[in-house]
């Protein structure tokens, strides 16, 4: 293939190698490999032009490179927030704050815009930490972080809204069954009464039901009682 | 018939029901035996405090649970397999007889010896003896003779309908324009009771079969009754 055709295919990220050749390389190596090419084509979409301010040109140089460094490494994507004055959050939906007990470590600080009072306080944070005292300590640990573990693993106490509700709702069918029951619905047949049942067993003992370890077999038909 | 609140599969009175009911214990021991290995694992996996977020696959792990599973369906298909085709033998049958399924009733034929046919409807609630089964009893029972190789041929009058009766492990469809053949023969002296198990109209759940096995010499007293007209008059039959 002609050099002006890999030329025109660099800024896709795709250099036409032969499928042997990539067969033979693992699939690491190849994802290595393309974000290597994606990154170069990058800096040479920058060089193309020094036009495209606009947002949609932003956006596309900026995808490209963030992906590239996302894949590569966090620290360098966390570098990257803010880029082009966008906040952390609209740069990677990811950099917003969450609690996680299961995962305590956050993306962002909980307080991103310091005030005065807070901004000369991280700068004392920068020097010696014996010389923090212990408020000035929790003050920078509320900075960074909006409860601390054993806050966040503590119980809400949510399970009793949700007991409660249940059986709320539950007692509340109840009372709707036994008002259906008394005033809706027809009379049992009288098979259901006590007397037709123990005349039902008794027949069904004469026939021998069930004989091998159901009904038949617990009755003792020698001395006519249950065994 | 069932007692109240029976959970568990009626006692067999037949041999292929015996044979079902060996099989329904293998599997269930098989599920049993799965299901605790699941609550276990998932009891184990709720109590553990460690957590592995980034966890993507496990070869080796899924191909464990690909294989053992197959080998159990094996362990499970063989003895099916086996079942089904037993149910399916019918070795030398002294009687054959034909249920015919209607709406909503079933009318049977005894045509191999004697030319006996008679309606079988379901006893409404206003004609049952005290201690008689609700839905379950019949004006007409079928009665067979005990430890005889019986063919039952089954079909419709008109829409399809089941003809079931589960202490003999017996069920098969009654097509119209079909004859379905059943292999029964009773282990034991009893009443068997079963119902219509195909949708069949609005009185579908009042339709139902009872067969009464009975020794062959108070078959063969059966058999003479059912050919007698006088009696049959009076029990309004046709013969």
């Amino acid at each position: 293939m002609s050099y002006k055709c890999m030329t025109l295919l660099r800024p896709f990220g795709i250099l036409p190698v032969g499928l042997s050749h990539v067969a033979h390389v693992r699939s690491f190596e190849f994802i290595r490999f393309f974000l290597a090419i994606s990154i170069q084509n990058c800096r040479f979409l920058n060089t193309l032009s020094q036009k495209g301010r606009t947002m949609a040109h932003q956006l596309m140089r900026a995808v490209p490179r963030l992906v590239a460094r996302r894949a590569f490494s966090t620290s360098l994507a966390r570098a990257g927030g803010g880029a082009g004055g966008m906040p952390a959050w609209q740069v990677n939906p990811r950099n917003v704050y969450e609690d996680r007990p299961d995962f305590p470590m956050p993306n962002v600080p909980y307080v991103s815009e310091l005030s005065d009072a807070q901004k000369a306080l991280k700068a004392k944070e920068a020097g010696d930490w014996k010389s923090l005292s212990d408020e000035e300590l929790k003050e920078l640990y509320r900075l960074k972080f909006h409860k601390t573990l054993a806050e966040a693993e503590a119980p809400t106490g949510e399970w009793k809204t949700v007991v409660g509700g249940t059986s709320l709702i539950i007692a509340l069918t109840f009372v709707l069954y036994i008002i259906q029951k008394k005033y809706a619905m027809p009379a049992m047949p009288e098979t259901c009464n006590y007397e037709w049942q123990e005349a039902m067993m008794k027949k069904q003992l004469q026939m021998r039901n069930n004989p091998v370890e159901g009904l038949a077999s617990k009755w003792d038909y020698e001395n006519n009682k249950w065994k | 018939m069932a007692t109240p609140a029976q959970l568990g599969l009626m006692d067999a009175a037949s041999p292929v029901m015996e044979e079902m009911i060996y099989f329904h214990d293998h599997v269930m021991l098989v599920l049993i035996l799965i299901t605790c290995l699941i609550f276990y694992s998932m009891l184990v996996l709720i109590s553990s405090k460690y957590i592995y977020r980034f966890l993507t696959d496990g070869h080796v792990i899924e191909t464990v649970w690909t294989v053992i599973p197959a080998i159990i369906l094996v362990v499970v298909a063989l003895p099916s397999l086996k079942l089904l085709y037993l149910t399916d033998e019918l070795d030398n049958p002294q009687l054959t007889i034909k249920s015919v399924g209607h709406q909503w009733y079933w009318s049977y034929e005894y045509t191999d010896y004697y030319d006996i046919e008679f309606d079988s409807y379901m006893l409404p609630l206003g004609d049952l003896s005290k201690g008689d089964a609700r839905l379950l009893e019949v004006d007409n029972r079928v009665v067979l003779p005990v430890d005889t190789s019986v063919r039952v041929l089954v079909t419709a009058a008109d829409v399809i309908h089941s003809w079931t009766v589960p202490s003999l492990g017996l069920k098969m469809d009654a097509v119209p324009g079909r004859l379905n053949q059943l292999a029964l023969q009773c282990s034991r002296v009893g009443t068997f009771y079963g119902q219509c198990s195909e949708i069949c109209g609005a009185n579908h759940s009042f339709m139902p079969i009872v067969i009464e096995a009975v020794p062959v010499e108070v078959f063969e007293g059966w058999c003479d009754m059912m050919l007698d007209e006088e009696s049959l008059g009076s029990l309004n039959m046709k013969r």
